[in-house]
């Protein structure tokens, strides 16, 4: 393999070459036109490629089983959206305004959301909620205060979106929290939650949290029993910049505990960064059998998947009968 | 905060197109040489600069905004090719829309032609060879981005060498 070096004609004009040409000038007033008044939407997760469920997977695992499975699925789906009805909002404390799809709490007051036949939603004093849907899921916006949600129901029936990110219920109890900036905390007690924006997902289960900024995709799941000084270094990671150095901090803080923490922060971090989380990870929770460490690197999804389905804590990967069912009850559900 | 990084990630444009101006002639540089072709160079150079904007939340300061960028914006053009591959095709010997359609008068001859000749290799020699000689990626890192192996890589870059340095020699 010629390599160039001194000497090289083509390499010694390869290098003479400029890095910059200027763009012709009109270009940034188009480019401009194509940026819009703000970040772009958050788009509404698909469950598939949330779970990284290829279409190829579809075809060779779980054809045999599609059809009965379609039927059977579609059945329950039905049975469910029919049960989920509506929204329902009554006071729980003082007098909170119920009015046009909105719950506004103030100092005093609070409100208590039924969801259809999924569940409830507490909203706290200080608090503004718009209901935004219910169906093909029963979706709310968040827009400052505080929330508890209690659902049983299958996942993605139940969506909350707030400034700065959209939190999808996949079966659990949680805490949403929103500031006036549009920031929110996402505490969840039972089950998980899935925090996405940006493209970006962030798997949150019990026992853990996660903050979210504008502008910002979703921080990093941390578990409460973290140290301080990781929680720390992982807001700095995820919202200013922290980089390499607040990356190093969280691996030498990490404990045996914070193994989603190390996994999310995988597919988050580039070059010998991500290549030191691999092996903080893998001293916590070596990657199964099949599972290469040189495929995590890389973020071949079901190397990625599989270490997480065999993560401590981790909620796994749903079935794809699950998966199915809550694709099927979403398409009953735009009809 | 004065960050224009930062700022833009709030939603701040105005802090955007300074963005824009400090790497705009980085990323047309890449697109032009990748694409081989100026009006191809242009609307991807566009399509980076919007994806960027819709990506910037995920900008976590792992690397320094510019490697960021360009990387994003060699994600972008591989994407894009990989779609419309066509459009590589197109590139024609002296084209009208070849990288001298965007030369300033500033450009050597010796500048142009050696432009011209990157511009005329086969797409997939002429990106190894951009990522490798031009922007220095590793053949490692060329191989996760492109999807081909690191020998094929080498092999490509090889290829290209060869054919440029026969094409100069004319």
């Amino acid at each position: 393999m010629s390599e160039p070096g001194r000497g090289d004609e083509l390499a010694a004009r390869v290098r003479a070459l400029p890095r910059d040409i200027e763009p012709p000038a009109e270009l940034w007033p188009d480019v401009a036109a194509r940026l819009g008044r703000g970040p772009a939407p958050r788009p509404i997760p698909d469950p598939d490629r949330a779970w990284g469920l290829s279409s190829r997977f579809v075809s060779w695992r779980v054809r045999p089983a599609l059809a009965a499975a379609l039927v059977l699925a579609a059945l329950g789906a039905g049975w469910l959206h029919l049960r989920s009805g509506g929204w329902r909002a009554e006071a729980t404390a003082g007098a909170p305004v119920l009015a046009s799809g909105t719950v506004i709490t103030g100092a005093t007051s609070s409100a208590r959301l039924i969801v259809g036949r999924l569940g409830e939603v507490d909203v706290e004093p200080d608090s503004r909620v718009r209901l935004l849907a219910a169906r093909p899921e029963h979706r709310l916006a968040l827009d400052v205060g505080t929330i508890r949600a209690t659902i049983s129901a299958p996942p993605r029936l139940f969506v909350v979106e707030t400034p700065s990110a959209t939190a999808t219920d996949l079966g659990c109890q949680y805490t949403l929290a929103v500031d006036p900036r549009g920031g929110s905390l996402i505490h969840v007690t039972v089950g998980w939650v899935e925090l996405s924006g940006f493209g970006e997902t962030s798997v949150v289960p019990f026992d853990m949290s996660a903050y979210s900024r504008p502008g910002f995709a979703p921080g990093t799941p941390f578990a409460d029993r973290a140290s301080d000084s990781l929680k720390a270094a992982l807001y700095r990671f995820d919202f200013e910049h922290g980089g390499a150095g607040a990356v190093r901090t969280v691996l030498a803080t990490a404990t045996g505990g914070d193994v989603i923490t190390l996994w999310h922060l995988v597919a988050r971090t580039d070059g010998d960064v991500r290549l030191a989380v691999v092996e903080r990870l893998a001293a916590f929770a070596p990657p199964p059998p099949g599972v290469s460490r040189a495929g995590a690197l890389r973020l071949r999804g079901r190397d990625l998947r599989r270490w997480w389905d065999a993560l401590p804590g981790s909620p796994g990967t749903p079935p794809w009968w699950q998966r199915l069912a809550v694709g099927i009850s979403a398409w009953l559900g735009v009809l | 905060m004065s960050d224009p990084v930062r700022l833009a990630q709030q939603g701040d444009q105005a802090a955007f197109g300074q963005l824009y101006r400090l790497h705009a002639g980085r990323v047309y540089a890449l697109c032009l040489r990748m694409a081989g072709d100026a009006v191809e160079a242009r609307r991807l150079t566009q399509d980076v600069f919007v994806r960027a904007w819709e990506r910037l939340g995920l900008f976590r300061g792992e690397s320094a905004f510019s490697s960021w960028l360009y990387r994003l914006a060699v994600n972008v053009v591989l994407a894009d090719r990989r779609a419309a591959g066509r459009r590589l095709r197109r590139v024609a010997l002296g084209g009208d829309a070849a990288p001298d359609a965007a030369a300033p008068g500033g450009w050597s001859e010796e500048r142009l032609d050696l432009e011209r000749a990157i511009a005329q290799l086969p797409p997939g020699a002429r990106a190894v060879f951009v990522l490798h000689d031009i922007e220095g990626y590793a053949h490692e890192e060329i191989a996760a981005m492109t999807g081909i192996a690191a020998g094929t890589s080498k092999a490509q870059l090889h290829r290209a060498r060869r054919l440029l340095r026969r094409a100069l020699e004319r």
